[in-house]
């Protein structure tokens, strides 16, 4: 209960604290408050000039709109940030599922290849992985690209691509580390076969750090998304960030990350709590 | 693999590596002409004597602009690099150091900084930046912004190394013999850390080379006429119009030939130092 609420507060605290700095930092961005009105001398004689409001009284404007779940308006597409979004986000969805899918499945394939021959398995990760690793993103999406792969499963699998080393690289270690732990010494010595040995031994003492890779490649994957998106044309918050961040419309390009990280820090809170759960039942 | 070919096999990748690096820093005297010089009479030309690997849409020595650009990276990622690792090693030691509150309070920033998707949060601070900034600027701006946003991570790292540091019995003793704390801190704990450092640094340094090719990709890198590795792979992007086309004009993969082996003789020489096979079931 006290760990519940432990991460909580800090969930409540993360988007506190990201939604001051983004507030600041949209707040103090060059040319804020700056129309066209302002810039055109005759008309600014005529308009009259709103002062800007001070840190505080903006990030307060800033979180109650949050509170009333306005999250502004994109000063370059003129429509309402929460619009667009929600506009976006279930193609950008597929994609992380897509590509989430794909790199976990492959990285398990290899994983239970160790069980019959570990150092073909270990080679064949650290050679894929290896190489995949140093691929920037954009590259895949453009040789995607080229392949005719440009839509919402073109993206899911580029990230698949692009998340699969770090997947596949500490899957393989840890199940590398669990496999020579004293139990499971004792087991395969005792005379289990090697699937129930790694069904029954290995997977459940590895549990819990498969949740926290779990989440590290929900990030990864989001990060990847933005390149992909962006070359595969793909229209998805990556994308939309990209055009956010091309066209300086930071009041968009913030609350989109600010609610990535909110998602992020969401879905890592809940991956925690299944870990501790599980840890609980291994013990 | 045999230890002996693992050993090659470094050597020549820190051979291209040091090649590559001092091609790179020579580039004034060692490119056949300036990156930003314009041949008007040669837009987007193929590969020749004169222009290797041809020239771009502005009629610029592609050759001359893969020198500068090695410069620009092999120079800059190293440094942002640096910086992370700095101010991971100053974080994480403080926190390991100081513990209680100091500690749960730096831990708590540095995972909060470990679950924003890092590319989201540097598109948005490199475009708050003004858009009449000089292309030097924007480049030291961007490979600032990478040293400052990858310290969580590291941090972590030397944290936790400290912190074991500071449990071990040699620690133990000389605070039993009355060693003053900074003396603790800069004769006994930091030496131990030096191991671990470097392998961040050598483990970032790729990272942030990759992270500069996405941004350029993406046109938010290092701005026009500068070149890095980022913008030289954005010309691909404009350049690629089908796979055969590219079979034809191999000279345009010029510059993602160079990223890849870079980075892959950076994680060969220095991060794969443990041969995976021997780590047997």
């Amino acid at each position: 209960m006290r760990g519940l609420s432990r991460s909580l507060l800090q969930f409540v605290c993360t988007v506190l604290l990201g939604a001051l700095l983004s507030a600041s930092l949209v707040r103090f961005a060059p040319g804020y408050g700056m129309t066209e009105d302002l810039l055109d001398t005759r008309l600014s004689s005529l308009t009259p000039i709103d002062p800007a409001p001070s840190l505080s009284a903006y990030y307060v404007q800033f979180l109650a709109g949050y509170v009333r779940g306005d999250l502004g308006q994109s000063a370059t597409l003129g429509r309402p940030v929460r619009d667009l979004v929600a506009e976006r986000a279930p193609t950008t969805l597929t994609g992380v599922a897509i590509g989430l899918t794909l790199a976990w499945t492959a990285s398990s394939l290899l994983s239970f290849t160790s069980l019959y021959s570990p150092a073909l398995s270990l080679s064949l990760t650290a050679i894929s992985a290896g190489i995949l690793q140093c691929v920037p993103a954009g590259i895949v999406a453009l040789l995607l690209f080229l392949l005719g792969w440009h839509s919402a499963p073109g993206a899911g699998l580029a990230a698949g691509i692009l998340v699969y080393p770090r997947i596949a690289q500490y899957l393989m270690q840890l199940i590398a580390q669990a496999w020579q732990s004293p139990h499971v010494v004792h087991a395969r010595a005792k005379g289990l076969t090697e699937w129930r040995v790694f069904l029954r031994h290995v997977l459940p003492v590895c549990a819990p750090q498969l949740l926290s890779l779990l989440g590290l490649s929900l990030i990864l994957s989001l990060g990847a998304l933005i390149p992909v998106e962006a070359i595969l044309d793909v229209p998805g918050i990556g994308q939309l960030a990209w055009q956010a961040a091309l066209a300086r419309d930071l009041n968009l390009l913030v609350n989109i990350t600010v609610l990535i990280t909110a998602l992020v820090t969401c879905s890592n809170l809940l991956l925690e709590l299944c870990g501790n759960a599980l840890r609980g039942e291994v013990r | 693999m045999n230890a002996t070919l693992l050993r090659a096999l470094r050597i020549v990748c820190a051979a291209y590596l040091l090649t590559l690096a001092a091609a790179g820093f020579l580039a004034p005297f060692a490119a056949p002409f300036r990156y930003e010089t314009q041949f008007r009479d040669a837009i987007d030309a193929p590969a020749s004597p004169r222009h290797p690997l041809g020239t771009d849409s502005l009629g610029r020595d592609r050759f001359s602009r893969l020198l500068y650009a090695t410069r620009t990276s092999l120079l800059l990622a190293p440094a942002a690099a640096f910086l992370s690792v700095l101010l991971a090693a100053s974080l994480g030691s403080l926190a390991g150091w100081a513990g209680g509150w100091l500690e749960r309070l730096l831990l708590a920033s540095a995972d909060l900084a470990v679950s924003v998707p890092w590319l989201f949060l540097l598109i948005t601070l490199r475009a708050a930046l003004p858009l009449d900034v000089s292309p030097l600027v924007s480049l030291l701006f961007t490979f600032a912004l990478l040293g400052l946003l990858g310290w969580a991570g590291p941090a972590r790292v030397v944290h936790s190394s400290v912190r074991q540091i500071l449990a071990s019995g040699y620690i133990r003793a000389a605070q039993a013999r009355g060693v003053p704390p900074f003396r603790l801190l800069f004769r006994h704990t930091f030496p131990n850390l030096t191991p671990v450092l470097t392998a961040q640094f050598w483990t970032t340094v790729p990272a942030y080379l990759l992270a500069e090719a996405n941004l350029g990709m993406l046109g938010l890198g290092v701005t026009e006429p500068l070149p890095s590795w980022g913008s030289l792979l954005r010309e691909l992007q404009g350049q690629a119009f089908s796979l055969a086309h590219l079979t034809t004009h191999l000279w345009l993969l010029a510059p993602l030939f160079v990223v890849i082996s870079v980075i892959l003789s950076c994680r060969f020489v220095w991060a794969a130092r443990i041969d995976p096979t021997k780590v047997s079931s």
